[in-house]
């Protein structure tokens, strides 16, 4: 499929490859998902005048760190919270309700899947999140959406 | 993001029920991919996998378990590219996850690469 064209190069990084070939698995990169949860505080910063260049920078510079070190292999910003909308069928019947599914103070903000070794990896990347001091970050191990 | 029940998720790996888990999944997934609409997304391994990380102080915090303490909690995730929340809707209505839990749908910003 042609958009996996755009993740191919970020999800087999040459060196993963190259290990693999000479047999030695415990070096295989498994998916890993990072959920950046941000506080009110940091969604409020990303269209202000004054926090919101240096909130974004600070996301972008994120991105690249992991793009450079070849393990990226997605990520994305999300709208708060409150433009969400949650969805169930219930005996045929679609609900949708406004908001997040989960309210907190303290609410998803992003995602970054990576491809890295073994969960210390993931969990060294996931403190150089720059909200891992005013929110909180999750490492989820991943796999790969089947036929992807 | 597809959110799950602990007893909807365990179905995954049971010996039973799985099949007819799967199956569904599958059917959904291909089914977004012949829309040609998948941009990004993931399945997740069950929440007692996760670990959640904080720093204060300067000082790395390290829990087992999820962000969210939560009855259903995410279990997959789709970035899909449609025109409007209408369409995403019916998208998210669609999967196995809307009947059995709940979907979230979110806008997104455009992805970072």
């Amino acid at each position: 499929m042609k958009l996996t064209g755009k993740f191919s190069l970020a999800a087999l990084p040459l060196a993963a490859l190259l290990i693999g070939l000479a047999g030695a698995p415990a070096l295989r990169a498994e998916p890993y998902t990072i959920f950046l949860y941000e506080s009110d505080a940091d969604f409020a910063a990303r269209a202000d005048a004054q926090r919101g260049p240096a909130y974004w920078a600070a996301f972008a510079a994120y991105g690249d760190k992991l793009k450079a070190a070849g393990v990226l292999r997605g990520g994305a910003a999300l709208q708060p919270g409150a433009q969400a909308r949650s969805v169930q069928v219930r005996t045929g019947q679609r609900a949708v309700t406004k908001g997040a599914f989960a309210k907190s103070p303290i609410s998803l903000g992003g995602y970054f899947i990576i491809d890295v070794p073994n969960l210390e990896a993931a969990l060294s990347w996931a403190e150089q999140a720059p909200n891992a001091a005013s929110g909180a970050v999750e490492v989820r191990p991943a796999y790969p959406v089947p036929g992807m | 993001m597809f959110c799950e029940t602990e007893s909807e998720a365990a179905k995954a790996n049971d010996p039973v029920l799985s099949g007819a888990y799967w199956g569904a999944w599958g059917a959904y997934v291909e089914s977004v991919e012949k829309a040609g609409i998948f941009v990004s997304g993931a399945g997740l391994q069950p929440p007692h996998t996760a670990t959640t990380l904080r720093i204060r102080d300067g000082q790395r915090h390290v829990q087992d378990g999820p962000f969210a303490d939560t009855k259903e909690q995410l279990g997959g995730f789709f970035v899909i590219n449609v025109p409007d929340l209408d369409t995403a809707l019916q998208w998210a209505a669609r999967s196995p996850a809307a009947s059995a839990g709940s979907v979230e749908v979110r806008p997104v910003l455009p992805p970072m690469k």
